[in-house]
Formats: structure tokens, sequence, C-alpha cells
């Protein structure tokens, strides 16, 4: 008889970290992954659409997740088996740079059309070809601050639209979901992007 | 590598060649329009070298 090895690792706990959320970043080739300079940011060269969408009000949430159906047989009380019906990966936060038009090109993307020239500069609502942006979220790792941990959705779209409020005494800001979209002809599993971190 | 490059460097045959990089290389369907990226530095050298072979010889 003999015990079995315990996972406590506070070394694996994210706690003060500031990340940063990137668009307009190159998709990586099969088996391949985001190419970072060694300060964590995309590499300008791999990535020289590379748009860096500025501060958020509380960070940023990443989720990644199934949607699973259960089958059941009346003979069993439990599931018996699961079916994928969808998978889904997504930023979720406040930007706080509400007059910044690098981000509001991402956040209006379904409906907003950027202009300027002279003495001005705008966003024209209406109906648009939709164009998708690859997405990430980089953070220093908390087992190595020289080492990044990446988020990455490859085809995203903002669905969270624009709204804030301005305001004496109030900040605004205005929220994003930017939900992956997938790239149906990557491998099966890799099609929607890919979280992974560097290490030694 | 940028769509929009890839527009001034072949013209009118940038969006079937982006499809070709796009199948060559794994990328998946990734839309030719303005603003699209591909990163080719982490494709294996023998895909690498045919993807710059295919830009040379449609290049003019």
């Amino acid at each position: 008889m003999a015990g079995t090895a315990t996972n406590f690792d506070t070394t694996t706990i994210i706690v003060d970290r500031t990340a940063q959320i990137w668009a307009g970043l190159a998709v990586p080739g099969a088996a391949a992954r985001l190419t970072l300079d060694a300060d964590g940011t995309p590499d300008a060269t791999a990535n020289p659409t590379a748009i860096h969408l500025g501060h958020t009000v509380e960070g940023t949430t990443i989720t990644i997740q199934s949607a699973l159906t259960k089958h059941f047989v009346d003979e069993l009380e439990a599931p018996f088996k699961a079916s994928v019906d969808a998978t889904e990966m997504m930023f979720e936060g406040r930007f706080a740079q509400v007059m910044d038009e690098d981000v509001l090109k991402q956040i209006t993307a379904p409906f907003g059309t950027y202009a300027t020239s002279s003495g001005y500069k705008e966003f024209s609502i209406g109906r648009k070809t939709l164009t998708y942006t690859s997405l990430a979220l980089i953070f220093p790792t908390p087992m190595d601050s020289t080492k990044f941990a990446v988020a990455h959705i490859y085809n995203g779209l903002n669905e969270a639209g624009l709204t804030y409020s301005v305001s004496r005494k109030g900040m605004a800001d205005t929220p994003f979901k930017f939900v992956a979209y997938g790239l149906s002809t990557r491998a099966a599993g890799d099609t929607v992007g890919k979280y992974w971190w560097q290490i030694s | 590598m940028t769509y929009d490059n890839l527009v001034n460097t072949h013209g009118k045959n940038a969006a079937n060649l982006w499809r070709q990089i796009c199948k060559m290389g794994g990328f998946g369907d990734v839309q030719p329009v303005s603003g699209a990226c591909l990163d080719l530095t982490g494709l294996d050298s023998k895909v690498k070298k045919a993807v710059e072979d295919l830009l040379k010889v449609k290049g003019e």
C-alpha cells in the first residue's frame, strides 16, 4: 500500500497579473502558435496588423466551453452518453478607451464602418460585410513572469455592441464579448482557437 | 503575410492564391479580406518553401 501524490502547487495560481488583449493578429498554420516577441507582445513581423485594444475596466474573462446533449433511455436514470452540440470560446470584459478608433473598429465590426478625413473621424452605422478578427489575451505566467500564456481566438467577432454612458462622475466604458467562429477547414481539434503557455 | 500585401503584389489572383496558401498551411478558411493575416513562421520548412515558390511563380 502507498499513498498517491497530491497536486498542491501555488505557482500555478494566477494572481497579480495584467493581461493584454490584441486583435488583428495573424492566424497560425497547422500545429503552430501565435508568434510572440520576448516581451510577450505579438511579434511585429509575423503580426503586422496586430492592434492592442488598451485598458479594460476589470480585466478580461476567458470562457471555453462545450454545450452537451445528454442521452437517456427509459431503463436508466442517468444519461448513458453525451454528444457535443457546440464548442465556444469567448473573451468578455469592458473596454475603457471608448474614444479610441482602433478599439471601436473591433467593437463595431458587425455594423460600423470607419472613415476619417480632415477634421473628423466617424463610424457610419448600418449593414456591412462581416469581417472577423484574430484575437488573443496574453499575460505573464504565474510560474515565470518572463514566459507568457496565450488564449487565442482564430476568428472572432464582437457580439456586445457599443454601449456606454457619459456622466460627470462616472467613467465611460463599453462591454465586449468576442465570440469565436470556427475555421472549418483547419484540423478538427483546432478550428476554434488555442490556449497555451511558454515553458523553459 | 497580409491579404492586403497579396493584393498589391498579385492583383486579381490574390484571393485564389490566398485560398491555396490557406489550404497548404492548414490555416483554415480565413476570409480573403482587407486586414486578414497569416503567420507563416511556424510552418513546416517544406510547406513554407512551397508557399514561397507559389508566390514567385504567380508573382507577375
